[in-house]
């Protein structure tokens, strides 16, 4: 009787799926789903990195403008920052706390580049602020280096 | 046996049950749907970001561009250094109504460099020190007692402004001579409003006539403010050296020292910056910087004004 089929090949035809696969799928699935989710959250991170990176540019800017403004006519401030061997305390920017500056006259983004990485010349870093992200290198923090001299 | 083979397939081919149906559809809809929802989220979410670089680019080529005319800026030409006034926009856009200076208040400051709100404490001084051996001076010294923009609660939590601003510069080639520069918030000629226009005005060499060229350097401008560091009042210690106002007869040395810029450009997402109602939170990129302008730091008479620079005791 070709056409006998017998009950336990009927049961395996119509058994399922067993739990086990069904926790693969899922996982395999979930690790899908989150990498899509993560490549779609990437414009916005990227988004927020350059909006810090603008305004570190224009802050920068600003305060190297100040200290020429505010120097003296032998220049002593913008001297007395040449010769910092290491950078000053960082203070947070009033106008966004995330990002905060300091000044050095040597550099953390250049080191070893030639005239950028120079030392003794008067620069403003702005980086990150502690209070919005530290990570255990702290030069990675460092968001914009500018050089300004008298 | 043909009856029977009819029957095997008939129950090879059954088909699914109206509950299996059900079951699946429930959760293929789920599943649909939720990716849909999520889907789209991303897409707005995309969106604001989009929007919020457009928004920055917009704030930073303006400040660029407005920072590039400052540099310019000559003070021999006897004719022209008038800064307007900032006004207030008044009622229809108070700030972008968000408490930056968290006193649960909201765009209760003025741009003026002065501490409007009064919530300004000695602990909001916050200056660099730079020590040298045994030499320290402090960034902007301590001595002058005034408030300063950069010291936190003054000037945070502002108003929206709009500023108007005209200066001679220095020929720039290919540019009319004798120029005049004027920045302003306005209609540009595209019927665009809320645009910050720099308007050229000079000499045509060839033809010897006045000409005038527009353009817009931004775009959904809610706020442009400007201060302008006068160095005459920086010498007293008590008078806040930021003046919100400039003509040519008010100082000594004819020109500010140096300007602070600030501009906030609309970064919403989808509404455009016209249909927001009075009183609505405006997401906002703000941006902010202080240009010198070179042909006064090198003017004898802003140099014999200078304050020596006095080491911390």
């Amino acid at each position: 009787m070709i056409s006998q089929i017998s009950p336990s090949a009927a049961h395996a035809k119509n058994r399922g799926f067993s739990l086990l696969e069904v926790l693969v799928s899922l996982t395999i699935l979930m690790i899908g789903v989150l990498s899509i989710i993560f490549f779609f959250s990437q414009p916005l991170e990227t988004a927020r990195k350059a909006e810090y990176r603008t305004k570190a540019a224009l802050y920068a800017q600003m305060k190297a403008e100040e200290i020429r403004r505010d120097d003296d006519t032998s220049n002593t401030l913008i001297r007395s920052i040449e010769q910092l061997t290491s950078p000053t305390a960082s203070i947070t920017f009033a106008q966004e706390p995330n990002l905060a500056y300091q000044f050095s006259g040597r550099t953390i983004l250049y080191p070893g580049i030639s005239p950028a990485g120079d030392p003794g010349v008067a620069r403003v870093i702005v980086r990150y602020s502690p209070s919005y992200r530290q990570s255990t290198n702290s030069d990675k923090d460092v968001l914009y280096e500018l050089r300004f001299g008298p | 046996m043909s009856c029977a083979l009819a029957r095997n397939i008939t129950s090879q081919r059954r088909g699914v049950t109206l509950l299996e149906l059900l079951v699946a559809m429930t959760i293929a809809v789920i599943i649909i749907g939720g990716s849909v929802t999520a889907f789209i989220q991303m897409l707005r979410a995309h969106d604001r970001a989009q929007a919020r670089i457009e928004a920055t680019s917009n704030a930073r080529s303006a400040l660029e561009s407005v920072s590039l005319e400052f540099r310019r800026g000559q003070t021999t030409n006897p004719l022209v250094m008038i800064f307007d006034a900032n006004t207030s926009t008044g009622a229809t856009l108070p700030g972008d109504v968000v408490d930056q200076d968290l006193d649960s208040s909201f765009d209760e400051e003025l741009l003026d460099g002065a501490d409007d709100d009064t919530d300004w404490a000695l602990a909001d001084d916050r200056h660099a020190i730079f020590t040298t051996g045994t030499t320290s001076y402090a960034e902007r010294p301590l001595y002058y007692q005034a408030t300063d923009l950069d010291d936190f609660h003054v000037d945070i939590d502002t108003q929206a402004t709009s500023a108007s601003v005209r200066f001679s510069t220095f020929d720039v080639p290919g540019d009319p001579v004798n120029r005049v520069v004027r920045f302003f918030v306005g209609t540009d000629s595209m019927g665009e409003p809320n645009s910050l226009i720099r308007e050229v005005t000079g000499t045509d060499p060839a033809t010897s006539t006045i000409v005038t060229i527009s353009s817009p350097i931004a775009h959904n401008v809610v706020s442009f403010g400007l201060l302008y560091w006068d160095q005459a009042l920086a010498q007293t210690s008590t008078q806040n050296p930021w003046r919100t106002s400039w003509s040519t007869d008010v100082s000594a040395t004819s020109a500010p020292a140096s300007v602070y810029m600030t501009i906030q450009t609309y970064a919403g997402y989808p509404r455009k910056l016209t249909e927001l109602v009075p009183g609505e939170r405006v997401e906002t990129i703000s941006m902010t910087s202080v240009v010198s302008i070179e042909s006064v730091l090198a003017d004898p008479r802003y140099i014999a004004l200078k304050l020596p620079v006095n080491p911390i005791p």
